[in-house]
């Protein structure tokens, strides 16, 4: 019987480690997008405090209508949309600058469709692979133009308040 | 470091230059002078050495050498064998592109349906498993139901599905659905074990040639097979639409937008071309529909989102 009894004392103290680590677990997140901006209010229309690093760890104060409030390892608070984070930290990567187009941290510029590539072509050893297999000309220059669009961080949100997508909901 | 270094020349010896290895260990942790002091910035061999040896170790320190491209791609197989580096993922993207227009055609040649592609495609990129990476996307004019995303982020979708949707969510969802494969390196996991990189780790000038270079043809001819044939495991075509909802969702578009194409599916799919298409490629839209489902009830406010059936039909008509 007493074995019985320190195998429920034990099982029991370990379900309340577990689910104490486990809602601590829920007053963290990370921000996971790019461009994640802190406001003043739960509002995009709102003051930006801060444009928060991807991978950042933050601690959660509140939680209203789709927006949390939260606090900066530096000790920040403000509102941040709830799609900007996630429960787990996202991946980071090293992606060398020669290979973005248009101005760095950029992600499409899309007027550009009919504009020559300017910052690179393909990448030497896919052109090698071209060669190799004797693909013909115009699909290369059609996948550079197509590498060649970009945007700008400011066009996607103008492109976002539009649609009165995400954090420009009303 | 030290030591991933003495290992990669103990294997580039062992795999090049049998009964070198001494030497180029003796090289690599620093030789010593008469004197016993290091020998700064050489590879000289010590004395008794073979002028073979002397000769490769030279051309080990050309940095255009052919020798040095080989040795530098078998040092970074050791740190890559889990992680490839973006540029060799990129170049195994646009080789597959490259093929992707030989096989579905040109892109549609109209500059606003691209641009308006190209930004519900990077809104939810932004939100993605891997946020950080450049990703472009591709309307082809093609009538076949199908969209694949090639590795490195570079997308493409036919005219034929978009002209199948009704909604911005669901151009939306597609589009997250095929960043989620780029994410989650599907394509990539399907040709890991390819004999193209049996002692190579990182695609450079030198493993395009010869041999080597034939094996990277073959691989990306069995890349296209599974792309543009055959299909992903069907495992990772659901992990693509579960994750592609969340991003969905995340960006602020209505998750019920991939349910919805799902639905659709199963409508065309008896008068639709299978050859080539999302039908040929994907699990049962059936399936996928009741795999979708399961997870609905993560996204309460879903009716809330952003749906924009509007904005998403005035592009749609430059189609017709």
């Amino acid at each position: 019987m007493k074995r019985f009894r320190i195998f429920w004392v034990t099982g029991f103290l370990l379900a309340q480690v577990m689910a104490f680590s486990q809602s601590h677990g829920q007053d963290k997140l990370w921000v996971a997008s790019e461009e994640a901006r802190l406001k003043a209010e739960r509002s995009a229309s709102s003051e930006t405090i801060a444009t928060l690093a991807l991978g950042t760890e933050v601690s959660v104060l509140s939680y209203e209508s789709r927006w949390y409030q939260i606090r900066t390892p530096s000790g920040q608070e403000g509102w941040i949309y709830r799609g900007r984070l996630n429960d787990s930290p996202p991946a980071t990567e090293e992606v060398p600058q020669n290979l973005f187009t248009g101005i760095a941290k950029s992600k499409i510029h899309a007027e550009g469709v009919d504009t020559a590539r300017s910052i690179r072509g393909l990448t030497r050893e896919t052109e090698q692979y071209a060669r190799n297999r004797g693909t013909p000309a115009v699909y290369q220059e059609v996948l550079e133009r197509v590498l060649a669009l970009s945007v700008t961080e400011q066009e996607l949100d103008a492109f976002l308040r539009e649609g009165k997508i995400g954090e420009y909901a009303p | 470091m030290k030591w991933k270094g003495l290992t990669a020349a103990c294997l580039f010896c062992l795999l090049l230059a049998p009964g070198l290895c001494l030497g180029a260990l003796e090289g690599e942790t620093g030789a010593r002078d008469d004197e016993g002091s290091p020998r700064k910035g050489t590879l000289t061999s010590p004395a008794g050495q073979t002028p073979l040896l002397a000769g490769l170790l030279e051309k080990l320190m050309d940095k255009g050498s052919k020798e040095r491209k080989i040795f530098e791609g078998v040092t970074s197989i050791i740190s890559s064998a889990a992680e490839m580096d973006y540029e060799t993922e990129l170049t195994i993207g646009e080789s597959l592109a490259l093929e992707g227009f030989r096989r579905y055609g040109m892109p549609v040649n109209d500059p606003a349906l691209q641009r308006y592609v190209n930004l519900v495609g990077c809104a939810v990129a932004r939100n993605s498993l891997r946020p950080a990476i450049p990703y472009h996307f591709v309307v082809v004019d093609n009538p076949l139901i199908n969209a694949f995303s090639c590795p490195g982020g570079i997308i493409f979708i036919c005219s034929g599905l978009v002209r199948a949707l009704r909604t911005e969510a669901q151009l939306a969802c597609i589009l997250a659905h095929e960043v989620a494969h780029v994410g989650h390196k599907h394509a990539l996991k399907s040709i890991q074990r390819a004999q193209f990189f049996q002692g190579v780790g990182k695609i450079t000038a030198a493993t395009m040639e010869g041999e080597k270079g034939r094996q990277f043809e073959q691989m990306i001819g069995n890349l296209q097979t599974v792309l543009f044939d055959r299909g992903l495991d069907k495992n990772m075509e659901f992990e693509a639409d579960l994750t592609g909802m969340q991003t969905a969702y995340r960006t602020g578009y209505g998750p019920n937008g991939m349910i919805e194409v799902l639905q659709g599916l199963i409508l065309l799919q008896a008068r639709s071309r299978q050859k080539g298409s999302w039908f040929s490629t994907h699990p049962p839209p059936k399936q996928r529909l009741m795999k979708c489902m399961s997870q609905a009830s993560r996204y309460p406010d879903w009716k809330s989102m952003a749906q924009l059936p509007g904005r998403f039909r005035s592009y749609k008509a430059r189609l017709q």
